[in-house]
Order: C-alpha cells, then sequence, then structure tokens
C-alpha cells in the first residue's frame, strides 16, 4: 500500500514541472511522476531530501494512512 | 549523476562491446562452417564474445547502480521476471529433453531469450504505468 502525498500541491505551489523537481532531487520526471501518483514510495533518503527543499517536515508532505 | 549522464555512459561500452561480439560471432560462425581454423583455435576465439558479453553486463550493472531508486527498481523488476520466464522455461524444457525426444534447444538462445523477455516486460511495464522507457 503507498502513501498519500502533497508533492503535485506543493510543486504546482512553486510551478516547477516534474522535469524541473527532478532535477532538483537527482531522480528522473518518471520517478517524481510514480512518486505523485502514489505508484512508488521514496526511499527515506529521498523523502529527506524532497523535505529539505520544500522546507517542510516528511510528515508535512506524506501522509501516514495506518497512524491512529 | 543525471539519467542521461548514465546512460551516455553505458551506450559507450554497450556500442563496441555489441560490434565486437556480432563480428566475432560470425567471424567464429563461418570459420567452423568453413573449417577454416583447427578446432582448438574456436574453442580460445570464443572468448573474444564471452570478454564482450562481459564487458556489457559490467556496463549495464554499472547504469542499474547509477539509476535513481525508482528506475533502478523497474529495471530489476523487469529482470527478474525476465529471468523467471526463462529459468522456469529452461527448467521445463531441460527436463522435457532429458526424459523425452523433443528437439534439443541449444543453451546459447537463455541470453538472447533472458533479454527478449525482460524487453518485452519492461516495455508492457513502462506503458501500464504511462511512462516511456528503455530497458539496457
Amino acid at each position: 500500500m503507498s502513501m498519500k502525498n502533497r508533492l503535485k500541491v506543493l510543486r504546482a505551489e512553486r510551478d516547477w514541472s516534474q522535469a524541473v523537481l527532478g532535477e532538483k532531487l537527482d531522480v528522473s520526471r518518471q520517478t517524481v511522476n510514480a512518486i505523485e501518483t502514489g505508484r512508488y514510495d521514496p526511499s527515506l533518503p529521498l523523502a529527506f531530501k524532497l523535505a529539505r527543499l520544500f522546507e517542510l517536515s516528511i510528515e508535512e508532505i506524506f501522509e501516514d494512512e495506518q497512524a491512529g | 549523476m543525471t539519467q542521461k549522464t548514465a546512460h551516455r555512459r553505458y551506450i559507450k561500452v554497450f556500442i563496441p562491446a555489441m560490434v565486437i561480439y556480432m563480428i566475432s560471432i560470425f567471424a567464429i560462425s563461418w570459420a567452423n562452417i568453413q573449417s577454416y581454423l583447427p578446432k582448438y583455435s574456436l574453442y580460445f576465439l570464443t572468448i573474444i564474445p564471452v570478454l564482450s558479453i562481459f564487458a556489457w553486463m559490467w556496463a549495464q550493472w554499472r547504469y542499474v547502480k547509477e539509476l535513481d531508486e525508482y528506475m533502478r527498481a523497474r529495471q530489476v523488476e523487469a529482470m527478474m521476471y525476465g529471468m523467471m520466464v526463462v529459468v522456469a522455461f529452461a527448467s521445463g524444457w531441460g527436463l522435457m529433453e532429458l526424459m523425452t525426444d523433443v528437439p534439443r534447444i541449444p543453451i546459447f538462445f537463455a541470453g538472447p531469450g533472458f533479454y527478449l523477455f525482460y524487453g518485452i516486460i519492461f516495455a508492457v511495464m513502462s506503458k501500464r504505468a504511462g511512462e516511456k522507457g528503455a530497458c539496457l
């Protein structure tokens, strides 16, 4: 089961394309797309990279649906 | 490292390795058919395509390591499916070869068979994910 995330919204707020975000994260556009659409959950290092880039905590980007 | 750089590094090894492989395979096959060289020299000459395959697979391994985590996961998944198909088929057919008189399939075709299925499976995975992408 994949986690929900706010990546698409955060990216749109900054007017970044998937390719631009991919460049900033040093990953492919396909990877950004896969994370946004919930087909892939990023590793912890990539999640931290995202959090640093958006100046948010990981929990503010990703939602743990199993949390109580 | 960007995906493009990783791909360029892979292609720089892949193309020369495949050219050497193709030329050596045709040359060895021709020499064998023509009885142009003594048999023992053919054994030594087969080292050339084997080394080119090693160079190619090393480049492939390096490429997969240099991909980002999602792209690497997809490549590995497609490779695993390709391997499952080839190993399952080879095991089943090999057993039939031992027990029945089914036609013998040269082991040479295991490699191309793996890459054929790996390529098809990767293409299907990419299509299902709505992505463009190339296998190795």
